[in-house]
């Protein structure tokens, strides 16, 4: 698919995420012991053969770049094409509107890159696939636009969401923008795939007219003038946008069906390397039904729980259901149950922090409890 | 011209024969190690945080797997627009090419590859061993003291020392005599085969030895000696801290022990010094609900369902439900199968040990014999080796074949 660009739009600061993406956008949330959330678009891309990948970024874009580097652990440092990370511009048009104003506000990059094709994608979805198939559907369908989307039975708790119908061709014939109640099970995951002259041509379009919403201004207005297709993506998806999902995606790493999926294929998901030293287990470790990154040591009793990389769990602790990020350190005693803790948080000694299944509690990176 | 200060030449072409099939295939320097690393990437993470970027990795024995693995050098940081990491195997040159013949003769070939970084400073290394230094502080007390030659020791218990090359030196660390594997030694301060030269003088030496027929083209046994006889400025530098050869099966095994532990030996928490090395992308790993590790280290991609105790597991190693492995290193993607049993075992790359096998038994279903290499009650079993189920492995076996059936008590 080296004919094809891909953009992966970093996202803002989701409020629904609250604490944890208060330092940094969506895709730089840590998620599955030692990823970030955009290692697996820009993993599904680069495994497609895509060689040139442009991040647009809003707000407090500096703890992606810095996971990002130059895009070597994506094997993306490439004298022609690679990865780029475009911080917002704010010349013209002031802050951006929709997601058209920021595709438009890279549009010399997207020309210079000389592509044939433009893959559109969001950077909150934890799943691990090529877009090769997507595109020979693309091309087999003549369309315009190809939406890559999956099926979700239960799409209530989404935040926003974008339902489609399609025909029997996987044609699409009608779409609704965050309906109250769900029309349709086939959720748009806002992967889109169109030719880049396309594109150019449709941001000019929408914007000269003051609209700036791929979905509702693209999609929804033209579904009936243009070839817009569906693609069902049929594996597992794990879709972040709340507190309560970010806690359940990474819980799901704890399935072996799930992470079989994602982690076992043919196609690796890479990630920034950082050298950790193995885990280490002491005399009173107690670990269970948990995933466990490098770098740590572990002392206490651990239960249905995430451990990011560098994270020290003291003697006599017992941690059940809960997600401890990078470098955190917990001290004897503790007691935590149903928690997340962001980066680097310390928990002193005999301190308990217990949330509820769907309401965890979370702790703010540096926080010393 | 650009020159760089000091350039590194790290001997990587010895086979390590006394590692058995370990070393079969590949050279002892790309051994696995504690974990996620190989032995070599010690000397090169040293060198990288030492601030010493250009590499010479010298190969010879079996070199394909150390070049794929060594590659451009970007895991050390080592992949530069000036330096950085080269593999340096034999060359013909018109009619006369050949292999290396010794570690000077080595250097001697690579010549060439030096001078074109117009060096002061050569540090000679070699890629068997597990240690942290910075070599850098070695570099400055070699310039304080103006020497020709400083070459690194350390302390080895007495009774221990006449398998080491020995150095005796004054108060001020004045080297005044050298000994290789001498039978009574003077002192048990032993070089560690870290040796940092002007590289002038280094340069005549290596063409004199060259020239001398008598020479086994060795820096031990014969540069270092005739360096010593014209009483150049040789100075001896003590390194403290863990400092071991990996050069048996026995070595290795209890040198990956050395990390585990409430104060381990071989401490490798580290951040200002840490060891870097290619990285297979793997998640972290599972620990299944009835699992239970004590006192071992597990890296990214292992899977544990059995039991693990005083053990090291190697990236993507898995443990089935109901097998055990304690006192045991198991090398990447090895697989324990369900009900199975290591005990003081190394199990190296791609191994399948079957349900309900024994790797370690004192009651072996299989002709038991002990090989030499396995000393200390290690059993060893070689890459890609399948055991099949209900086979028992005795203590100090080395298999190098696959044992599908035959356990006689059937």
């Amino acid at each position: 698919m080296n004919e094809t660009l891909g953009i992966i739009m970093a996202g803002n600061n989701s409020l629904e995420l609250g604490e944890i993406t208060k330092p940094r956008p969506v895709g730089a949330v840590p998620v599955a012991s030692r990823y970030r959330i955009v290692d697996f678009m820009l993993s599904n891309m680069v495994n497609s053969g895509i060689e040139r990948v442009g991040i647009p970024t809003q707000t407090h874009y500096r703890s992606l770049m810095d996971h990002l580097g130059s895009g070597g652990a994506w094997d993306l440092n490439r004298k022609r094409h690679g990865l780029v990370v475009l911080p917002p511009y704010m010349g013209g048009g002031g802050e951006a509107q929709g997601d058209l104003d920021v595709l438009n506000s890279i549009l010399d990059y997207v020309k210079n890159s000389n592509r044939r094709y433009v893959l559109i994608t969001g950077c909150d979805m934890i799943f691990n696939t090529t877009f090769d198939d997507m595109l020979e559907a693309h091309k087999r369908n003549k369309a315009d636009i190809t939406v890559m989307y999956h099926n979700m039975p239960d799409c209530s708790e989404l935040v926003h969401h974008v339902g489609l119908k399609t025909d029997e061709t996987d044609r699409i014939v009608d779409i609704e923008i965050d309906p109250i109640r769900a029309f349709s099970s086939q959720i748009s995951m806002g992967i889109y795939l169109m030719e880049r002259e396309f594109l150019e041509y449709h941001l000019n379009r929408c914007l000269s007219r003051g609209l700036h919403d791929f979905a509702k201004d693209i999609l929804l207005r033209e579904k009936d003038r243009l070839r817009i297709f569906g693609y069902e993506y049929k594996g597992y998806v794990g879709r972040v946008y709340n507190i309560a999902s970010y806690y359940s995606c990474n819980m799901d790493m704890l399935k072996p069906e799930i992470t079989g999926e994602l982690f076992d294929g043919k196609e690796p998901v890479f990630t920034k390397v950082k050298d950790q030293v193995p885990t280490i287990y002491g005399e009173e470790a107690n670990v269970k039904n948990s995933m466990v990154a490098d770098g740590c040591i572990i002392n206490g009793t651990v239960e249905n729980c995430i451990i990011f990389r560098g994270v020290q769990i003291e003697e006599g602790t017992t941690i059940k259901n809960s997600i401890i990020m990078q470098n955190s350190l917990i001290q004897a005693g503790v007691t935590l149950n149903h928690a997340i803790l962001d980066k680097s948080v310390i928990v002193r000694k005999n301190k308990t922090l217990i949330g509820q299944e769907n309401y965890p509690v979370v702790v703010g990176k540096n926080t010393v409890v | 011209m650009y020159s760089i200060e000091c350039v590194a030449m790290l001997l990587a072409g010895g086979q390590g024969s006394r590692l058995g099939a370990l070393t079969k295939e590949i050279a002892k320097p790309a051994v696995p190690f504690g974990g996620k690393y190989r032995i070599i990437d010690f000397p090169l993470s040293n060198c990288a945080n030492s601030g010493i970027y250009t590499v010479g990795v010298l190969t010879q024995y079996r070199p394909l797997e150390l070049n794929t693995y060594i590659g451009s050098g970007q895991p050390w940081d080592m992949d530069r627009l000036h330096g950085g990491a080269f593999v340096l195997p034999p060359y013909v040159k018109g009619k006369t090419g050949e292999w290396y013949k010794g570690t000077a003769n080595a250097i001697y070939q690579n010549i060439p590859f030096i001078e074109q970084f117009n060096p002061e400073y050569v540090l000679v290394l070699s890629g068997d061993h597990i240690y942290k230094m910075d070599y850098r502080r070695m570099l400055n007390a070699h310039k304080e003291k103006g020497a020709d030659v400083t070459i690194a020791v350390f302390n080895v218990p007495m009774e221990d020392a006449s398998r080491y090359g020995i150095m005796s030196a004054d108060e001020n660390g004045k080297i005044y005599d050298f000994a290789e594997k001498p039978e009574h030694p003077k002192s048990n301060q032993a070089s560690m085969g870290v040796y940092i030269f002007s590289w002038e003088i280094l340069r005549k030496y290596l063409i004199a030895d060259e020239e001398n027929p008598a020479s086994s083209k060795d820096f031990g046994k014969d540069v270092i000696p005739a360096m010593l006889g014209d009483g150049l400025n040789m100075y001896a530098y003590a390194f403290e801290g863990y400092w071991k050869d990996v050069g048996t099966v026995y070595s290795l095994w209890e040198s990956n022990m050395d990390l585990l532990g409430k104060v381990p030996l071989l401490n490798l928490y580290d951040d200002r010094w840490r060891i870097y090395s290619r990285n297979d992308g793997l998640p972290g790993h599972y620990v299944s609900p009835n699992a239970e590790i004590k006192n071992s280290s597990v890296t990214e991609g292992c899977k544990i369902y059995g039991k693990v105790e005083h053990s090291v597991l190697y990236s993507g190693a898995v443990v089935e439900e109901g097998a055990t492995v304690t006192n045991s290193i198991v090398f990447p993607y090895s697989v324990v199968k369900k009900g199975a049993v290591v005990d003081r075992a190394i199990i190296a790359n791609h191994c399948e040990i079957g349900e309900n096998a024994v790797i370690g038994s004192d009651e072996p279903n299989i002709p038991w014999v002990k090989d030499k290499m396995c000393t200390h009650g290690i059993t060893l079993i070689a890459d890609k080796v399948k055991i099949g189920a209900n086979v028992r492995v005795g203590r100090e076996m080395m298999i190098e074949q696959d044992i599908l059936g035959g356990g006689c008590d059937e």
